[in-house]
């Protein structure tokens, strides 16, 4: 049980920057994610917070206390590493023994062997418990990390991309296990992982961040629905969301945006970004269109639609994504059938009622 | 049929000339050895018979005078050189300061490789400058210091100096096999609950035993081989083998054949060292041998 709070957090390695001035705070219980791309400062959170790395600047909170000062292994936390760092000199049970052998753990034998035995149980992995390390494949270690994280009772999980190297079948129901455990054992859980599937389906709520600074916090709604930033919009979806320059412009009282590169590519949007954009009229800003919020059509439909031709198909599985491109721009969107969609194949498009991301040129949210 | 014959024919010569020609070149670099070990089965007028005699009557005369110190001067009597004491010495001083290396440089090493601290690499590379440098001019000065505190020829005076040649070995080996293995084992145990120092113990030790083994060995081999330390800072108590060898040629004669036992005794360990821990060698010295 316990509550975390970073303030104004600096990491710095020699001249690197890894953490700039980041302060966040997460609930007792509360599963919480941080979702990056690799090199984000991700894991050096999670060290920051398990007192492996201290930080050059800032203060770290467990409980309202300060334990900036604290060592780690006086601060009961649990992590698991993204290699797993099972000790490759012992076995299975060996590695999962380990924390009670620390003074502080110290309990009866039928006790330890009696959680190790549970938590065998719960993870699947009883069979495995006399095999030495290198003798588990890649699922199973994960099995193993995630067991000796959860043998004792930490005040906290520190989860380090724990899915990440794991197949993507076991993954899927890894994933289901993991919130299963989260759920069963209410502690607080902090998830890193650079996988936005993850984050969107684990988390109570999402932290983005990109070079060491946070992008957005919010629930995984608010992520997806929401994104502060074009950084944001573009972490989250797949494929990724498609990004336009257009100018806002005035055509007989409707509002029209339009590529400047290319006059043939311009539409008037009909959702409720109207009043955004009026504040915006003769301004350059980036759109962004979910690949799902595309409507298509093989056959000419009215005005609003557009024709182009397919320059790419991918199937994958019961949808497909079509590319096409407009003069310089890539479209990217989701289909709703399996059907396969030859190249070439004509295609009319209507972006006009898509619910549109708007984005200024500098990276942030138009509000 | 007929090509893959001659093909066959053809792999099996050029299996014959591979190994014809392994077996020259091992011949050329092993004859000096050979010679010697034949030497030491051979009486010394077989040794300075000429034409050299390949075929000969083995004795262990020379192995005797050497094992019972007696050997005898042809129509003097008897002279003792104790070279099985020298043979003790040279172990007692050699093991010695290896050991003291490990306790002490393993954990230089460790620091070197996981700490961050001003002129890490400046002391890294003091460590490695003692091995570039001529033992012969250090070798005065520490003389005149061990003669006035009285370390010399005694096996803790000997035992320090011979840290100038395994320290250094065991510092470098050790510090690219520590920094070879990931920093996040330690920092699991510790999340589990130890301090540092008992994680390091406890999860790093018995990942870099080979290493420990490996550079051990090697430096326990130069150890074994120096003259220069033991000529001048050693004398009758702390005599080493490479000293006692060299006595063997005394202005009545030259005793080839028991010099030749004698180096054949004091190169033995080694070789049954080498041939034992040849896989932790290879091993060891192939850094990086830790896979995640």
């Amino acid at each position: 049980m316990a509550q975390v709070a970073l303030q104004n957090i600096t990491m710095k390695f020699d001249s690197v920057i890894a953490l700039q001035d980041l302060s966040l705070e997460i609930e007792d219980g509360e599963f919480f994610v941080i979702l990056g791309p690799a090199g984000a400062g991700k894991t050096t959170i999670l060290k920051v917070i398990a007192g492996l790395l201290k930080p050059t600047r800032g203060r770290v909170y467990i409980n309202g206390l300060d334990v900036t000062n604290v060592p780690a292994n006086l601060r009961n936390i649990a992590m698991t590493f993204e290699d797993y760092a099972l000790y490759p000199t012992f076995t299975v049970y060996q590695n999962l023994q380990n924390p009670f052998g620390a003074l502080k753990n110290r309990l009866p034998k039928e006790e330890v062997d009696q959680k190790i035995h549970q938590i065998v149980t719960m993870l699947q992995i009883e069979h495995l418990l006399h095999r030495k390390v290198d003798q588990l494949s890649g699922g199973q270690k994960q099995r193993v990390s995630l067991a000796r994280s959860m043998v004792r009772q930490p005040r906290l999980f520190l989860f380090d991309e724990p899915l990440s190297h794991v197949d993507a079948k076991i993954r899927h129901s890894m994933r289901a296990e993991l919130h299963r455990l989260a759920s069963v054992l209410a502690t607080t859980t902090i998830y890193v992982t650079h996988d936005y599937v993850e984050a969107l389906s684990l988390g109570d709520r999402i932290m983005v961040i990109d070079k060491g600074v946070i992008q957005q916090i919010g629930t995984p709604s608010e992520i997806y629905h929401n994104p502060k930033n074009e950084f944001v919009a573009k972490i989250v979806g797949q494929p990724t969301i498609n990004l336009f320059t257009f100018q806002v412009m005035k055509d007989k009282e409707r509002l029209i945006l339009q590529d400047p590169t290319n006059p043939q590519f311009s539409f008037s949007p009909k959702g409720q970004a109207g009043e955004i954009l009026a504040k915006n009229l003769g301004e350059t800003i980036r759109v962004g269109i979910r690949p799902q919020d595309i409507r298509y059509s093989f056959t000419p439909t009215n005005q609003d639609y557009f024709v182009s031709k397919v320059d790419l198909f991918e199937l994958w599985g019961r949808r497909g994504m079509v590319l096409i491109m407009i003069g310089d721009n890539p479209i990217r969107i989701l289909t709703q059938s399996d059907e396969v969609i030859p190249a070439g194949q004509e295609i009319w498009l209507n972006i006009s009622e898509a619910p549109l991301y708007l984005i200024n040129l500098a990276g942030a949210k138009l509000e | 049929m007929e090509q893959i014959e001659i093909k066959q024919r053809k792999n099996w010569l050029s299996i014959i000339g591979v190994n014809l020609a392994l077996i020259v070149i091992f011949a050329f670099f092993l004859f000096p050895i050979l010679w010697m070990v034949g030497m030491s089965f051979k009486t010394i007028d077989d040794i300075l018979a000429w034409p050299p005699k390949f075929f000969f009557t083995p004795t262990l005369e020379n192995y005797k005078a050497i094992i019972f110190s007696q050997m005898e001067v042809r129509g003097v009597g008897s002279i003792q050189i104790d070279f099985m004491a020298s043979f003790l010495n040279t172990l007692i001083i050699s093991a010695g300061a290896v050991l003291v290396s490990v306790i002490l440089g393993v954990p230089a090493a460790y620091a070197l490789s996981r700490f961050k601290f001003k002129a890490r690499e400046n002391i890294g590379f003091m460590f490695l400058s003692f091995r570039f440098g001529p033992e012969l001019l250090v070798i005065i000065p520490i003389y005149f210091i061990f003669q006035r505190i009285g370390l010399i020829d005694t096996y803790p005076g000997l035992i320090w100096v011979y840290q100038l040649i395994t320290m250094p070995m065991v510092i470098w080996i050790m510090r690219s096999y520590i920094e070879d293995v990931p920093v996040d084992f330690e920092d699991a145990c510790v999340v589990d609950g130890y301090p540092r120092w008992k994680a390091v113990f406890r999860v790093l030790t018995p990942i870099i035993r080979p290493g420990i083994a490996a550079s051990a060995l090697l430096a326990f081999i130069y150890a074994w081989n120096n003259f220069i330390f033991a000529l001048v800072l050693g004398s009758s108590n702390t005599s080493t083998i490479t000293l006692s060898a060299m006595k063997f040629i005394s202005a009545e004669a030259l005793r080839y054949g028991i010099m030749s036992a004698g180096i054949v005794i004091s190169f033995l360990p080694i070789l049954v060292f080498s041939i034992f821990a040849q896989r932790y060698f290879v091993r060891g010295l192939s850094m990086g041998a830790i896979k995640r």
